[in-house]
């Protein structure tokens, strides 16, 4: 974590320490680095192991988490109490970082595949074929997740690309585990849907 | 709410491997008697094979 600007008049180090996130985001809103040092400290191990699990490597998890608390200092100040707590936030900006991520990753290894193109055509007609089918049902399925609605969406990643139980997921996003459970189900049925229109998936 | 009303909300959870153990061993032997949950695991489990192939090939080397 990059160091933040220090204020004179802020409250004791220990002060802040004793308070909750929501009044410390209060703080955060003013400009308080302190305040946010503590959020930080507080959630940047949950938040690690999420972009961890999420992406499959320290170095890229690193980089999200630092990437997600830069965007948090900066949006502090839209940081809206009703809308769920304080780890609630951390995690979906951490979660759509991560997100960014691997889909980063996905078109750099496309610009390399065409970069390679020619010498594959030649050496392995039948794999590039079916790396190029890989890669387009990589862009359908993609575009099946998109689809979704956000809750939906966010559910099935957690539990596929972070390798959560439906109770650990209702835990994080303070939602009941009937509905994480629910969400499951409608978003892998409109997947099911779009993926067999797309041909990816053979009805049946 | 019926065992099977009960459980199918399960099947989506399940073929994402997001169930807690009791649950998937409940599932399971729900399915060996109800052919509306096992069409609907086998149908959602070819989604998410999908899904796990595209996982492996985006993956960060």
């Amino acid at each position: 974590m990059p160091l933040l600007p220090r204020h004179r008049d802020a409250p004791s180090p220990s002060g802040l320490r004793e308070l909750a996130d929501e009044d410390l985001m209060a703080l955060v809103r003013h400009g308080e680095a302190r305040a946010f040092e503590v959020i930080y400290d507080r959630h940047c191990g949950v938040a690690f192991s999420l972009a961890y699990r999420m992406c499959g490597t320290r170095a890229a998890a690193e980089d999200v988490v630092q990437e997600s608390f830069l965007s948090l200092w900066r949006s502090g100040a839209r940081y809206d109490r009703t809308r769920g707590s304080v780890r609630t936030w951390v995690l979906g900006i951490v979660h759509n970082r991560a997100i960014d991520s691997l889909r980063r990753s996905v078109n750099h290894d496309r610009r390399r595949a065409s970069d390679e193109g020619i010498e594959e055509r030649f050496e392995a007609p039948e794999h590039t074929e079916v790396e190029v089918a890989r890669r387009d049902d990589a862009r359908e399925i993609r575009a099946a997740l998109d689809e979704l609605p956000e809750e939906q969406s966010r559910v099935i990643e957690l539990a596929f690309y972070g390798g959560y139980t439906h109770t650990e997921i209702a835990a994080m996003l303070e939602a009941p585990v009937g509905t994480i459970k629910g969400r499951m189900r409608l978003g892998m049925e409109k997947m099911r849907r779009t993926l067999e229109g797309a041909g990816v998936v053979v009805a049946g | 709410m019926s065992e099977h009303e009960r459980l199918s909300q399960d099947c989506g959870a399940y073929v994402l491997g997001a169930l807690e153990e009791h649950e998937v061993a409940a599932l399971r032997e729900h399915m060996e008697s109800c052919a509306i949950c096992r069409d609907e695991v086998r149908r959602l489990h070819a989604v998410a094979e999908v899904l796990a192939a595209y996982k492996q090939g985006d993956a960060p080397s």
